[in-house]
Formats: C-alpha cells, structure tokens, sequence
C-alpha cells in the first residue's frame, strides 16, 4: 500500500518554496518536478499525470485556482494540495469545489506537508488500485463480449439448425437456421417457451424428451415438416447435465435430411423395378419349363420347340438385365476403373459391326457403312464398344425383314459423330420421350415378341453423358430410327 | 358351346403360356396385349371371363382397366380375374368385389401363377355363371 517513488509537482512563485519540498521529498526517493509560473505550471502539470500536485494560491501570473481546474479539467483524480499563506474558509471551500484533494497553510513546517504527503500518497494509492481493477474488469468483460460473439459466430454459421433450451423449455440460444429449417411462421423469442412456436411433430419430440427426463442422454428422431416427403429434417436432442448429473437443459440440432430420403425413395423405386423386371422373364421361363415338364401339351416333343426357344431367349435377357444392373450401378458409384486410351471412332464402330454380321443376316438385314477418318476420341475401349454394342443390336432388334443398318461417322465442330439409323418400326412421340427412361420398353404390336432390358439405353446415354458427349434421337413410327452420338475429339 | 375368355396381359410369353394351358382345357381363349386392346375385345367379343395383369407398361394399368369394364354398361357385369405379382412389392390394399370402386374385380390370383391353380378358380369363376 505504498508509492515507493511519487511523481510530485510544485507549482509556486517563491524559490525557498520550490526547493524545501524538492529536498524533502527528494530525499525520500520520489521525483520532484517545479514549475516557478502558473502558465508553466499548466504546461508541466497536464503533460503528464503527477501523483500529488502541491500548487500554491498566489502565483505571479495566473491565479492559482485557475491552475487547479486546468490540471483537474485534464486529469479528474489529480490529487492537488492548496499552499496559500492566505489560507481563508473562502479559498478552502473555493478550492475543494473544485476538486483540490486538500489544503496546507503556509509558512508550514515540514512534518506538517510530510503528515500532508502521506495522507495525500495513501488516496492516490487508492484511486491507482481502483484504476487498475476497473481496467482488468473491463478488459475481462471485453474478453467475455468477445467470447460470446465467437460462440455466436460459429454457431451461426453452422449449417443444422441449433437450439439450445432450459428445462422449463424455454429458449436459451438458437441460430438462424433453426427457425429457417421448421419454417415458423411465429417469431422465436429468448426466454419464451419453445412450444408457442413449434410445429406439431416437433412438440411431440419435445414432450417425448421431457416424459424421459431422467434417463434420456440423447434421441434421435426424423420428421416432417411439409407431408409428403418434401421437406423432412433430423432432430438431434442431447440433454445438458451440470457437473453433479442435474439436468439443466437441452440442446437440439436439426438437419434437413429432405435430399437424402428422395435418394432413397429413388432407389427403393429402383429396386422395385429391378425386381419386378427380374421376375417377368424367370415367371415365363418356370411356366414353359413347367409345360415341358409336365407334358401339359401331349407327348409330342416338337410341340415345345417354340417353348423352349423363348425360354432361352428369356434367360439371354435375364443375364444381359443382370449385366446391365451391375454396370449401372457401377457408373452410379464411380466405381469404373477406367482405361483410357486413343481410341479411332470408325474403327471401333468396324469392329462393333463385324462383330454382328452373323445377327445381321439372320435377320435378312444389309449393313451400310460410311467412315470418316481421323476421329481420335480418348475413351475406355470396353466402355465405347458396349456403347455400339447396344445400338448396333437395337437397329437389328427394332428393324425389319429386307430392312438395312447404317451406320455413318463424321467430324462436327470438336466432335467425333456417330449415325446408327435402321430402317424398323420406329417410335411414337410419346415413346421416344421415355427412351432413355429406365425399365421404360416401347409396347406395341411390334415389340411384343422383342426381348429387352429397358436397361441398354440407360446405360448407353450414362456413358455418353460421362465422357462429355451427348445422344439424340430422331425416328417416325413404323419408318425407322436413328440414334446420332457426339463425343468430343481428343486434343492433340 | 365352350366359353370364352379374354387374357389381357403385355408379356407375351405370359399370354402364351395362359393361352395353351386354357385351351387344351377346351376353353376358346383370345388374347390382347395392352389395356386399351383389352378394352376393345371386352366390347367386340363379350368374353365369359376377363383374366388381366395388373402390371403392364404402367404400374396398375390392370387397375384402369377394370375400371373401364366397369363403366361401360354393355360389359360392365363380366367377371374379371386379376393376376397380380403387386401385392407384396406395392403397398396397394386390394379389396375384392363389383362395387369396390379402387380395384372392381371379382378375384384375384398371385403371381407366379400355377397352372392348377389358375384352372381352378377359372372353372370355379365359369361355373358360378
């Protein structure tokens, strides 16, 4: 509780003054600033804080109590001591009003200004320590402000839904978000019960919590906010516990799980599908086979030729909607190891070609080709010819008897293009919008006896569309189609 | 005079099979591939017995289907057989019974069908006529 080195001011006119309490004070280790002018007094006196100010009343140039309220105007808690030989009731008063800590009668003896000193160092101390803990108060509720708007901050810019509640239910913290994901109409308030403003499924959850109180650590729960399916959201609920396990609140995060529960009713979809297009060929394969079996027609073995011939067409289609699933669900995972080699379009279409030419006259078809040369694509080999594959055997799938493939290559505009037409049964409007559609097979008189995935179309435009490129289709009913594939030409 | 019946169903292999099993069990069967062609061979032959798939080219077309017969007051009262692979892939509730307005049949079988069991609710459905 002591200033062991005071920083002392003496402001008077008189030198015997100025250097008596130089000396004195001096002595004790503390530093003695004198200014003999009150002008020079103001100037010393504000420039820096003093710890104690002794000025004198009766200065040559500028009356003292002038003095006294520019050092007080500058610096409130100066601790400023009056020396006057005029020492009045009026001065002191004068004085005091204006803020002087004291006053000390002259001439005085130095034990009196030492008893003086000592009371005016101690209230000095007082105000430096109070000084001091109000600046750490404040730098620590800075610190805490700050504190809080880190919290805020990133809770904010936490993409789920956060809510924090009392265990009365009432709103401690929320982000933005929160609000924003249940769509309430109703303004979400601190300090109010989160019930007033929730929706129906939501305060379920909430009553769900609160019937478990006691055991519940956390719950796990979905729910939707607009049936059917459009928007659905994922409520995590913890319980907030203080240090002796007493419940004290709740924190709930929610998030918008919408997009994901579409996937998986696409997928069940899906699977529905798949399973459904699985059943129908094995349902005819088991029949025939049961007819076979059974001798249902008579004992006559040419009588199930024909049976038999559509159960091993049934099968082929089963093992190629098989492939197909596995390679669609492949391209659908990004599981593909591709590799990707220089790839000359017109000599894969060749080779694609050649590879039906036996299908080709069965079918009493002619295949017409017109290549284009340099069309240099950068593909997976596998990937182009199961590509051509699929149209390729289209054309002769969907054609007719004496009818023709063709099949055309050619350069446009940094694209490799490939025509496949044939001259078949063409499609409807109506079906040519679903072609690419999965499990989607064109019915009509012609197609009946036509096997088909309702897969190899799917699967070609995947691939197209994965190297960049794209597919177009034109055709007229009962006229003919022509699939036209563009991929992009390798840099060189 | 042997009745007649309609097999309305888009696999073609399905219409075969029901066809020769019908037949070799002295029914005259004719067939149709899609709903609409049913439709109009429900009107054009007056068949005893209608036997329809309820999945074709769109899921429950059957169900339009027999809709249909039912509005249409010249063939409205034709029994009609559903054949259904639905009912534990999709979660429709299949009620039997002509004033059932959702799925007007008059009963119904699951697939994959076996051949005794279908001959015996057909013969069963013809006798009841």
């Amino acid at each position: 509780m002591k200033i062991e080195r005071a920083n002392i001011l003496v402001v008077d006119d008189e030198f015997g003054m100025r250097e008596g309490i130089r000396r004195l004070f001096e002595a004790q280790g503390h530093r003695v600033e004198t200014a003999e002018t009150g002008r020079n007094g103001i100037d010393k006196g504000t420039a820096e804080e003093f710890d104690i100010y002794f000025l004198d009343l009766k200065i040559g140039d500028i009356d003292g109590v002038e003095v006294l309220g520019a050092i007080k105007a500058h610096f409130p808690e100066a601790i400023c001591v009056i020396c006057t030989a005029y020492a009045s009731i009026e001065t002191a008063v004068e004085t005091t009003r204006l803020g002087a800590y004291n006053y000390i009668a002259k001439p005085f003896a130095p034990e009196e200004i030492q008893l003086v000193f000592d009371r005016a160092i101690e209230r000095r101390w007082y105000i430096l320590e109070a000084r001091q803990l109000r600046a750490e108060q404040e730098r620590r509720l800075l610190e805490i402000t700050q504190e809080k708007s880190r919290i805020r901050t990133i809770i904010n810019s936490i993409a789920d839904g956060i809510v924090v509640l009392n265990q009365d239910e009432e709103v401690v913290l929320f982000n933005p978000q929160f609000p924003r994901l249940l769509e309430l109409d109703k303004e979400l308030v601190i300090g109010r019960s989160i019930r007033e403003v929730l929706p129906e499924p939501y305060q379920e959850l909430i009553a769900d919590i609160f019937r478990q109180k006691d055991s519940l650590q956390a719950l796990q729960q979905e729910f939707i906010i607009h049936p059917p399916a459009k928007l659905v959201v994922m409520a995590n609920t913890t319980t907030i516990r203080d240090d002796q396990n007493r419940l004290i609140g709740y924190v709930s995060v929610l998030r918008d799980i919408s997009e994901l529960k579409q996937l998986e009713l696409l997928k069940s979809q899906f699977v529905n599908m798949a399973a459904h297009e699985l059943k129908a060929p094995l349902t005819a394969i088991q029949g025939f086979l049961e007819m076979v079996v059974d001798k249902t027609l008579g004992d006559e073995p040419e009588t199930y030729d024909n049976y038999l011939r559509r159960s091993l067409e049934r099968s082929k289609t089963l093992i190629t909607l098989i492939n197909d699933l596995l390679n669609i669900s492949r391209i659908q995972a990004g599981k593909i190891r591709r590799e990707i080699e220089r790839l000359d379009l017109s000599q894969q279409a060749h080779s694609a070609a050649d590879f039906f030419a036996n299908e080709i006259e069965k079918h009493e078809l002619t295949l017409e080709t017109e290549f284009a040369d340099g069309l240099v694509i950068d593909a997976d080999r596998e990937e182009i010819q199961r590509l051509l594959t699929n149209l390729i055997s289209n054309a002769i799938k969907y054609n007719r008897p004496q009818g023709s493939v063709t099949l055309r290559t050619s350069r446009e505009k940094g694209y490799a293009r490939l025509d496949v037409s044939d001259t078949g049964i063409g499609m409807k409007p109506e079906e040519k919008e679903r072609l690419f559609e999965e499990f989607f097979r064109a019915k009509n008189p012609h197609t009946r006896s036509i096997t088909g995935t309702g897969l190899g179309l799917t699967l070609v435009k995947k691939i197209v569309d994965s190297y960049a490129g794209r597919i177009e289709a034109e055709s007229e009913y009962e006229k003919g189609t022509t699939f036209t594939l563009y991929l992009p030409l390798a840099e060189r | 005079m042997s009745k007649k019946i309609l097999l309305i169903d888009d696999d073609i292999d399905i219409v075969e099979l029901n066809r020769a099993l019908l037949t070799m069990a002295g029914y005259e069967v004719v067939t149709a591939f899609s709903g609409a062609e049913g439709l109009e061979k429900v009107v054009a032959e007056r068949p005893d017995l209608v036997i329809l798939d309820v999945m074709m080219s769109t899921v429950g077309e059957g169900f339009e289907v027999a809709r249909q017969i039912r509005k249409n007051q010249e063939i409205r009262h034709t029994p009609i057989l559903m054949l259904t692979g639905v009912n534990r892939e999709h979660p429709f509730n299949l009620r039997i019974g002509p004033d059932v307005e959702w799925n007007p049949v008059d009963s119904f079988i699951e697939k994959p069908v076996q051949k005794e069991v279908l001959l015996a609710k057909v013969n069963a459905m013809l006798q009841d006529n």
